[in-house]
């Protein structure tokens, strides 16, 4: 395993390793994790497995804890132990995350994992922690408690805390003098507890509790005399810690931040050393990628159908183009009539040209489609006798109009073949106008459609959280 | 009569004697030299004057010890030498080592063979010596042996250097200049390489690890600037850093201790005197 990872160069890591040896063995040296049980058993205690291991995680970066088990020649629950102390206490950082054994070697060599998070998911998982020392949280903690201690051994020299502790026997609990009040008893004289109603006892918390704190002068001095050699000691002890924080103060910090960011540095950092695998982070990075990548596709999707619609629209409106000229051509009376009633109809209504044409390049392309003469025939008959009928019809149509008003009636005698052609415009109106209508009704649907299928997205991203979330409580329960 | 009947016996006992070291001789022309069928006649001729059933049979015995010995397989012969060049601690002849225990390995090629490949012994092309694991020959060389290995060595692997290593080791641990722990298996040495850089009282450090640090590591970048002191350690922009890569990084809460019914609390629900059987001396108050 690579024990140092990418080191910045900026940054001096000495002086905190040797802040980090001194504060493993000024307070950690003669820590021990045995319990009662195994003491019996134990052929020698385990003095010094503080700094052994704050020796070693000073030689190294963000560490797998088994590997680290390994490395150390310890057993895994020996180390968790440990581990967990020193996260207590905040000198180290710790991150779990659910991989596979491949890739939990690969990630412990700063490589990422090879298999996409698709292969993954079939591969059972495990729950594996990293740790890390965070030097800036050492700092702080390890100075904020010397203050405390020495405020704490100031205080009990001024005699600052005069306030009298008083503790149960029996249920453990402790009171002070503040609690007087709640702790009298009717029956006798001395204090008693409000749970068990036990008898209260007066505590001494202080430091040198062996004096009587009601002694005569000679006795107060010489505790006095006892604080003020402590207070010196303690001075005298400290120094070299204090000095080699005083001299990592004006340092900058080295940070190895969370260890996501860790490992994509390592990542990037071993690809540029001609890591074996170059592909790797990348692919990494695209299965990081992957979640958003489907719903822009969708949405590509959609607006590709969109245009193959019109495309379609578009290349009818092309055909119908085409078909005019032969007609015109073969039909040389129909067309004389439509040509007058086309001009009539643009001086009238600019938008019943555009349907005229439509009508007849619907009634050319069925002549076009039958090559044969006798078709033709055929189909000339029943042109003639449908133009008879309409004639017919829009013949009765004035005479209902004449009645109701008279002078459009006169107009109406006047130009006969006009009202008829005027007539037919009015009904290819309609029909356009139903028409539209049906591509509006067409074109909503698929809007809405859309739209629907954006919100599925939507709530699959969110039930994709939800699940996200709830690995994140399994793996805390877990761990 | 009697004495006629107790030189028949005599006789009788002379001629198995015989028989047994014939038998002994003609099994030792197969396997060595004929330098060692010189001493053979002549012990025989010394000893029949003597007469003595006793001395008979001890050199019996010795002989078939010896004979025992070369018998073996070679894998136990090979022990034995090493064995024997572990106790010695000294460079030893082929001579030298069929004196001590009776192998032959000048008649015995596959052992002298195997044994110049053994790992565990070392042949100068005339005397065979013990090869340890780690070179190591007294305390100095075992503290600079265990610096080496920062991350820990295995006690087993010492403990064949010199006959003294266990003792040492535990001296080194005694001074403080090595750490000796075990994981209930066996024992491994780290070095500590960083003594008598400070010193602390153990009341010190009772009281230092005494003191509770607050959860939340706000209050303790708070506490330092109320010092004077510049906290080395951001939170805040940590935890922005963090969202942003979406990760909850919030300490957790404690847990609250339930608050006990004291004799202060009022109780409602006292047509329910079941509920409070737990309680004792408000029970007796009431």
């Amino acid at each position: 395993m690579e024990k140092s990872g990418p080191v910045q160069k900026a940054v001096v890591l000495q002086p905190f390793v040797k802040l980090v040896r001194l504060v493993a063995r000024a307070f950690y040296d003669d820590y021990t994790t045995k319990s009662d049980n195994q003491q019996k058993s134990a052929r020698s205690d385990n003095r010094g497995i503080a700094a052994v291991v704050l020796d070693a995680l000073a030689r190294r970066q963000w560490v797998r804890e088994e590997d680290l088990a390994k490395d150390l020649q310890l057993h895994a629950k020996q180390l968790r132990k440990i581990i967990r102390l020193f996260e207590e206490e905040k000198l180290i950082m710790r991150d779990h995350r659910k991989e596979t054994a491949k890739g939990a070697k690969m990630y412990s060599a700063a490589v990422a994992a090879t298999t996409d998070g698709r292969a993954e998911d079939k591969v059972k998982l495990h729950t594996h922690s990293y740790c890390c020392l965070d030097y800036a949280q050492i700092c702080d903690v390890v100075r904020f408690r010397l203050h405390r201690m020495k405020k704490r051994l100031k205080d009990e020299l001024e005699d600052k805390n005069t306030v009298q502790e008083y503790g149960c026997p029996n249920c453990q609990r402790k009171y002070n003098a503040l609690d007087a009040l709640r702790l009298i008893s009717m029956v006798d004289d001395s204090f008693h507890c409000e749970n068990c109603n036990g008898e209260l006892v007066v505590e001494c918390n202080k430091l040198t509790s062996e004096e009587v704190v009601d002694g005569d002068d000679n006795a107060r001095r010489r505790r006095r005399e006892n604080l003020k050699n402590m207070l010196q000691k303690l001075e005298v002890q400290m120094k070299p810690l204090m000095d080699q924080l005083n001299r990592v103060k004006d340092l900058p910090i080295p940070e190895f931040g969370s260890f996501l960011a860790w490992e994509a540095r390592a990542a990037m950092a071993a690809r540029e050393n001609g890591d074996l695998n170059p592909n790797d982070p990348l692919r990494s990075q695209g299965g990081y990628g992957s979640t958003p990548m489907p719903f822009l596709g969708e949405t590509k999707v959609e607006v590709n159908l969109g245009d193959g619609n019109e495309d379609v629209k578009s290349k009818g409106g092309d055909s119908s183009l085409k078909v005019l000229p032969p007609w015109m051509i073969k039909e040389g009376m129909n067309l004389t009539e439509e040509q007058r009633g086309e001009m009539r109809q643009e001086a009238k209504v600019d938008g019943g040209a555009g349907a005229a044409a439509k009508l007849s390049d619907d009634k050319k392309s069925a002549i076009g489609n039958g090559d044969e003469k006798d078709l033709k025939d055929e189909y000339l008959k029943a042109y003639y006798a449908e133009l008879m009928k309409q004639q017919e019809l829009a013949a009765r149509r004035n005479q209902q109009e004449s009645a109701g008003e008279p002078t459009s009636g006169i107009q109406s005698g006047t130009v006969y073949s006009g009202r008829q052609v005027s007539m037919k415009a009015k009904r290819e109106e309609d029909e356009d106008e139903d028409e539209e209508e049906v591509e509006w009704e067409e074109k909503a649907p698929v809007t809405a459609n859309g739209n629907y299928k954006v919100d599925l997205n939507v709530e699959a991203e969110a039930s994709g959280g939800e699940e996200e979330e709830e690995e994140d409580d399994v793996d805390w329960e877990e761990g | 009569m009697a004495l006629k009947e107790q030189l028949d016996k005599f006789n009788k006992q002379q001629v198995k004697c015989q028989s047994t070291l014939s038998s002994i001789a003609s099994s030792r022309e197969r396997t060595s030299s004929s330098r060692q069928n010189v001493p053979l006649p002549a012990a025989i001729t010394q000893k029949k004057p003597d007469a003595a059933p006793v001395k008979f049979s001890s050199d019996t015995e010795r002989l078939q010890n010896i004979n025992n010995i070369r018998k073996a397989p070679v894998g136990a012969q090979i022990k034995r030498v090493i064995d024997l060049l572990y106790e010695r601690r000294l460079a030893l002849t082929p001579e030298q080592i069929n004196e001590w225990c009776h192998v032959d390995m000048h008649a015995n090629k596959a052992v002298f063979d195997s044994l110049r490949k053994n790992p565990k012994a070392h042949y100068d092309g005339r005397r065979f010596s013990y090869k340890a694991t780690h070179d190591v020959n007294d305390k100095n060389q075992l503290l600079s042996l265990v610096r080496k290995y920062l991350d820990g060595i295995a006690v087993v692997d010492l403990k064949d250097a010199y006959p003294n290593v266990m003792e040492d080791l535990k001296a080194l641990s005694a001074s403080g200049d090595i750490y000796l722990l075990s994981n209930s298996q066996e024992d491994i040495a780290y070095p500590n390489d960083f003594k008598c850089e400070i010193k602390v009282d153990d009341e010190f450090k009772a009281l230092f690890r005494d003191i509770n640090i607050p959860n939340d590591m706000l209050d303790v970048e708070k506490e330092l600037l109320k010092i004077g002191l510049k906290p080395a350690t951001n939170t805040a922009e940590r935890r922005a850093a963090a969202q942003t890569h979406g990760i909850s990084n919030k300490p957790k809460d404690k847990k609250k201790k339930k608050q006990e019914i004291s004799k202060r609390t009022k109780l409602t629900n006292a047509h329910l005197p079941e509920l409070f059987q737990n309680l004792n001396g408000s029970s007796s108050r009431n």
